[in-house]
């Protein structure tokens, strides 16, 4: 995979040629360098969620995480979630329930939630838990749990 | 896409009005598309950072940019000694009336603007700051302010700044009389926290300049107020001024006003003819982005034994930053004074100037401290005459305004009473009655309400295009409550046509018509809404009558159905919106808002149920359920209301129980400036349900019979979640938050 000073990682299914020099976070990758700026950074300490992408899989903070790091990685945000212009079924519940008010955890919590229910969350405690590192300061949170909950 | 029936909606709902729609930007947010402030991107752009001063009071006297400029990619230092100084913020209309300049070597306050750097990127300018070597000559400064008569402490107004008028006092009726008529007198201090809005968005703006005109995407509340503020600054005319905010994320009063880096970033770009993207830190957002003021109150509130509430009687004083702008954010009681019915009120109220930023309004500025005190006391006076808390708010219900005498346009508080109590299965019981373990529980309500006096006139346009599309144009900033969903809702209601097939924009003060200045004190779907349908209705007439004309009736009836226009006696003879629209080549008409209510004071009320759990071997508060009743006029969408509700009230839990700034008060500098250390609300934190009921019915404040549902919801959280721990263990917590050492330290008091 690797060749020279350079790597690669995979997002959204694409495959991404970056600099293993390159000091940037995920973050910054994704919204600069990518602009795919669905990823929202709001805190930038790793304490509200609001980055979250999926990791091969797994929900992780992007402002905390180096890109230099991730070569072969697979890297979902939350522009890859819909298919074929077809919502995915938890935006479609964040649609139907109401989900969002600002709009700007919204990507965060919904990467958050599809990382617990890919993952086998069973039970609303499950999804609580999972977003429970993912601030709302609109306070949309039952509706957000109502949300995900329909998918259980 | 299904949606959940629409809970709530009432009988005299109409086909869009009182119905729950989509929210009109949901599909966006939820995939991540939205361009907010913080996203745009402009070609050339380079980035800003402010320097900020460390100590709370004193000069700078030395800024020594050199080693900054050493690092690969800055291109310029503005200081306090660089040069050409910038400008005082001209917040009045009077522009000679200025506050401090945005950069200067006098600093009163902790994170108080001292310099800017500017560089290829956020990365080297961040870099470069750390470089600037600064020296202050420090002065003593005032940090606490519950110590005002420090004579120590010099004057912090400015030079040239209007004079202070800081104290007030509200009174009504005959103080003395009222008391003598009290059989029980309860007195009781309070204080709440300073609290901050933290959005997640942190503010920030691109500043660009177009030949002569400075354009600003910036997150708002409202690109008017920050146009004309802006303008006056910088003495520009208002057309070359141009604010652009489609999304804002999150502002809960925060974002209403002009600040100091929309100037520095304006200024910087003209320096560089460069875009300057300039945004806050989250630290920054802690520090120099504001909050709600910290304030302490003592309250005497006396009742008599036939269950009347007599006289109310506050000393109120808040903590006022370092100058006059922003200093009545900082206390205020008059829409606690209105809240029941009382022989006599005052109020003595001081903002005391401190070496700490100023506060800016928080969703129920000044009402929400106040009544989370006041409704304690209420409480407590209930209590100390033997009755039930329910029955003894319903027995001192309010008919007029206290203070102008004008009847209320509507009030349907005793409908909040009893909707909510009968939801929420009210049953008092006294204090310690339920306690299992080490777990108490128990029951408890507040009251609110809150003026919607705040008009001014509102202009709206309804364009049906040459397309054939029907377009709403507003100018307000959508931050998330919903306008952007619930105009078109109010527009499709006057025309008869799906809510859906109204587009909406919104978000650029030039070219879109003024609806308001801001979007605050919950006000805009009743200073917009009136607009919004007077320009439905004039484009409803301007569209029967060109439907008329194509299809050659003039004497004839024609209607309008959800595709076009049509003869009333044979509706297979229509013109569709389409056509129509291609053969007149777009009709586009403005409208104002209607006048104002007269001789009546429009309000909003609210009374909210709570249960909740102390652990007592911790003092750790947990609520189990929420009942929300609330009276704000006719409900244009219940399920956006209901969001409302839950995250106003989510946001007076956390004032209730969590969200408090710790201050250093030797430094003035904040201790917890970041969000692992200030903690707002999490899903953990949340009751698992709840409920809103609507309460309210067509208002009389407008045509639209409309309030407001944005800021009750936190007001009236507070006192019912107080009530309600007191309930559970027989002590009042009369400080917010109810933090544990404060539960534990009261159990301990008894």
């Amino acid at each position: 995979m690797d060749c020279g000073g350079e790597t690669s990682l995979v997002v959204n299914g694409k495959s991404v040629v970056l600099d293993k020099n390159n000091s940037a976070t995920l973050a910054e990758f994704l919204r600069d360098r990518l602009r795919l700026r669905g990823t929202k950074v709001a805190c930038d300490e790793a304490a509200c969620g609001a980055c979250t992408v999926l990791i091969d899989g797994r929900a992780a903070f992007a402002c905390h995480t180096l890109v230099a790091q991730l070569g072969g990685s697979s890297i979902e945000t939350i522009e890859g979630l819909a298919h074929e212009g077809r919502l995915h079924p938890l935006q479609e519940a964040f649609v139907i329930q109401d989900a969002t008010q600002c709009g700007f955890c919204t990507p965060g919590m919904i990467m958050t939630l599809k990382a617990a229910l890919d993952g086998g969350a069973r039970t609303r405690d499950q999804l609580m838990q999972a977003i429970s590192g993912n601030i709302c300061r609109c306070g949309a949170y039952l509706h957000i749990l109502a949300a995900a909950e329909s998918l259980l | 896409m299904k949606m959940p029936p629409s809970a709530g909606a009432r009988q005299d709902a109409g086909k869009e009005v009182g119905q729950t729609r989509p929210r009109a930007s949901a599909v966006l947010k939820v995939s991540g598309a939205p361009i907010f402030p913080s996203d745009v991107h402009a070609e050339g752009v380079v980035h800003a950072v402010l320097l900020r001063s460390v100590i709370a009071r004193g000069r700078v006297v030395v800024f020594d940019p050199t080693p900054a400029l050493g690092v690969p990619g800055v291109l310029a230092v503005h200081g306090p000694f660089s040069g050409e100084q910038m400008p005082g913020i001209a917040y009045r209309s009077d522009a000679s009336i200025r506050t401090r300049p945005v950069i200067d070597a006098e600093v009163r306050f902790v994170g108080e603007e001292i310099g800017v750097i500017v560089a290829e990127s956020e990365c080297a300018a961040r870099k470069a700051a750390r470089l600037v070597r600064v020296k202050y000559e420090k002065m003593r400064a005032l940090v606490a302010f519950e110590d005002p008569g420090d004579p120590a402490a010099p004057t912090l107004l400015p030079v040239g700044s209007v004079a202070p008028e800081l104290d007030e006092v509200m009174e009504h009726g005959d103080l003395r009389a009222a008391e003598a008529a009290a059989d029980v007198v309860v007195e009781a201090s309070y204080h709440t926290s300073a609290q901050h809005h933290n959005p997640l968005e942190p503010h920030g703006c691109v500043a660009l300049w177009d030949s002569d005109t400075l354009i600003l995407h910036d997150g708002n509340q409202g690109g008017f107020l920050i146009r004309d503020q802006l303008a006056r600054t910088l003495d520009l005319d208002l057309g070359k001024v141009r604010i652009c905010s489609a999304y804002t994320g999150g502002g809960f009063g925060s974002k209403i006003n002009l600040k100091p880096f929309h100037v520095i970033a304006s200024l910087m770009a003209r320096k560089l003819q460069r875009p300057v993207r300039l945004f806050m830190s989250r630290q920054e957002e802690f520090v120099a982005s504001h909050h709600r003021a910290p304030t302490k109150r003592h309250i005497r509130i006396g009742g008599s034994r036939d269950g009347r509430i007599r006289f109310v009687d506050t000393d109120v004083i808040g903590q006022a930053g370092p100058s006059v702008f922003f200093a009545r954010n900082a206390a205020g009681a008059v829409n606690g004074l209105r809240l029941h019915k009382t022989d006599a009120v005052r109020a003595r109220i001081r903002r005391v100037l401190t070496n700490t930023q100023a506060p800016l309004p928080f969703r129920g500025p000044a009402t929400a401290e106040d009544i989370f005190c006041l409704e304690q006391a209420v409480d407590e006076l209930a209590h100390a005459l033997g009755q039930d808390p329910l029955a003894f708010r319903r027995a001192n219900l309010v008919k007029s305004d206290l203070f102008s005498g004008l009847p209320f346009a509507g009030n349907e508080l005793a409908t909040c009473y009893d909707e909510g109590a009968s939801l929420f299965n009210w049953n008092w019981r006294p204090p310690r009655s339920c306690i299992n373990g080490d777990y108490a529980v128990g029951t408890g309500m507040g009251a609110a309400v809150y003026d919607a006096t705040l008009y001014e006139e509102s202009q709206a346009a309804m364009v049906l295009d040459a397309g054939g599309a029907f377009r709403l144009r507003v100018g307000i900033t959508e931050i998330g409550c919903g306008a952007d969903t619930i105009f078109p809702q109010i527009a499709a209601e006057e025309l008869g046509i799906p809510s859906s097939s109204v587009k909406v924009e919104l978000g650029d003060t030039l070219t879109l018509p003024r609806s308001i200045d801001s979007t605050n004190h919950s006000r805009t779907t009743a200073v917009v809404g009136p607009a919004v349908r007077a320009a439905s209705r004039k484009l409803r007439a301007e569209l029967l009558r060109a439907g008329a004309e194509k299809l050659q009736a003039s004497t004839e009836p024609v209607s309008i159905g959800p595709h076009g226009v049509f003869l009333a006696r044979n509706p297979s003879r229509q013109i569709t919106f389409s056509s129509l629209g291609a053969l007149t080549g777009g009709i586009a008409v403005n409208a104002e808002r209607e006048t104002g209510p007269e001789g009546v004071f429009p309000a909003m009320f609210a009374a909210h149920f709570v249960m909740v759990e102390v652990h007592l071997p911790i003092g750790r508060i947990r609520l189990r359920r929420a009942v929300c009743a609330h009276d704000a006029g006719r409900i244009v969408n219940p399920r956006l209301a209901e969001s409302q509700v839950h995250g106003g009230f989510l946001q007076g839990m956390g004032m209730a129980l969590q969200e408090e700034r710790v201050m250093d008060l030797r430094s003035g500098r904040q201790m917890n400036a970041s969000m692992w250390a200030y903690r707002t609300p999490s899903i953990f934190d949340a009751p698992l349900r709840i409920d809103f009921v609507d309460a309210g019915g067509f208002d009389a404040a407008n045509s639209l019979g409309v309030k407001g549902i944005g800021e009750p919801p936190l007001i009236a959280a507070g006192a019912a979640i107080a009530n309600a721990v007191f309930n559970a263990i027989g002590a009042r917590v009369r400080g917010y938050p109810m933090t544990p050492d404060r539960v534990l330290a009261a159990i301990r008091r008894g």
